[in-house]
């Protein structure tokens, strides 16, 4: 069979032609033909039976939130800040919460009940956060009704991010292109060691909820499980969070 | 479904920094990119995978896109590509495909395994063709694409388009009970 002829019953299989009268001929002349028309027609049949696999809502959700932390896990060009509707759910997240407390405020309306709700929203914040993250803990304990919105969520971002650079997932600056990165790298090194992170280097920069942070972890160690990664605020140079 | 002159807008906005034109984006072709994946990796989990890779190429890419080519057609590029380099990767862990399967946590999985199941000799046929006959079986009989589509997005002329969905067909029709005798997908056609 030559070219002319398969696209000719390709074409008739799959009722493409305009003018099917040669094709008609062609498959009239020969038995085998005729098989091939016929083989090529029932498969293009129960191909086009197959049905278009679409995701569950789990797997977009799932596919949604990995996308968005991995590109606000990379440093430079690439890096995004958080999508509309995460920053609506950890505003509305947050909202609630404040909305919870002033009912509980107002329900008992006395010192006691003061600091029992403020250890309320401490002990909320804790499960996440370890002893090392201290300023969203004391953003917490303090009551400040900005950092009781983000701290929670923050938190939990920032151990994604950390659990991503542990997988090898985080874009590092190692695997960046040198030219475009030594600069930046250096000011994060140094801003970490003012954190007193001295024994570390700078693994990534990422942004979470319109801050920077500087990603480190020990240096001379391999990162793997088991390695703490902390994360620097790159305009105060101040130790946030060690997950790990 | 947004129309290619609609994508196009929203490709130029991703690249002046707007995320949520990139959010429409994948709104817009996340089911089609897994199903494509899905049709040619044969395995949920991997066409996950291979979907998230892609659209973090989109992103990563937005600013190399030239409008030679439409912005769904291009997206579908990255995704063939990138189902390519997982089964290499899987070629070198294992030499078999792994069955298609589902997430145990996840409660709408079996549901979607069972309404995306293939017939099991349409599964055969697929498993049994190379990835680069798959994805054009893939591409145009299953999801529908025009030829010269289908040829962009696999970077080949047309007459190779048909020449391997010709063959791709033989081999369904022979697992189909017709053509038992026909040669295998390395014969000449």
């Amino acid at each position: 069979m030559n070219r002319h002829e398969l696209e000719l019953i390709s074409a008739l299989a799959e009722g493409t032609l305009e003018d099917e009268t040669e094709a008609r001929l062609l498959i009239a002349s020969s038995p085998e033909l005729r098989a091939e028309y016929e083989a090529q027609k029932t498969a293009i049949e129960a191909f086009r039976q197959v049905p278009m696999a679409s995701l569950t809502e789990h797997e977009r959700s799932g596919l949604r939130r990995d996308v968005w932390t991995q590109l606000r896990a990379q440093p430079g060009e690439g890096r995004v800040s958080t999508p509309w509707y995460y920053r609506w759910s950890t505003a509305a997240a947050g909202l609630v919460l404040v909305v919870g407390l002033v009912a509980v405020l107002n329900q008992t309306d006395s010192p006691v009940a003061e600091s029992l709700a403020a250890e309320e929203v401490s002990a909320e914040a804790q499960p996440l956060a370890t002893d090392q993250t201290s300023r969203l803990a004391s953003d917490a304990a303090g009551a400040d009704d900005s950092a009781l919105a983000k701290s929670p969520t923050e938190v939990s971002e920032l151990a994604a991010i950390a659990a991503a650079a542990r997988e090898g997932s985080l874009a590092t600056f190692s695997q960046a292109a040198p030219e475009a990165v030594s600069g930046e790298q250096d000011d994060a090194l140094s801003c970490s060691e003012q954190a007193g992170l001295e024994d570390h280097e700078v693994i990534g920069q990422v942004e979470v909820s319109t801050l920077t942070y500087i990603v480190v972890a020990p240096r001379d160690d391999d990162i793997g499980v088991d390695t703490p990664i902390s994360f620097v605020d790159a305009e105060t140079c101040e130790l946030i969070y060690t997950d790990g | 479904m947004t129309k290619p002159a609609e994508d196009a807008q929203l490709l130029a906005r991703v690249v002046d920094g707007d995320h949520e034109a990139f959010s429409q984006i994948m709104q817009t072709h996340e089911d089609r990119v897994f199903s494509v994946c899905l049709r040619i990796l044969h395995d949920r989990d991997n066409a996950l995978d291979a979907t998230q890779e892609t659209f973090l190429t989109v992103f990563r890419k937005a600013r190399q896109f030239k409008a030679k080519a439409q912005v769904g057609t291009w997206i579908y590029r990255i995704a063939v590509n990138t189902c390519y380099d997982q089964l290499r990767k899987a070629k070198r862990r294992r030499a078999d495909a792994l069955p298609e399967h589902y997430d145990p946590v996840d409660p709408g999985a079996e549901d979607a395994m069972t309404s995306a199941a293939l017939r099991p000799e349409i599964h055969a046929a697929l498993a049994e063709l190379p990835p680069e006959f798959r994805s054009a079986i893939v591409l145009a009989d299953i999801e529908g694409m025009s030829l010269p589509d289908v040829g962009q997005v696999l970077g080949i002329p047309v007459g190779t388009v048909k020449s391997r969905l010709f063959r791709g067909r033989r081999v369904l029709a022979r697992h189909l009970g017709n053509q038992s005798g026909y040669e295998s997908i390395q014969g000449n056609v």
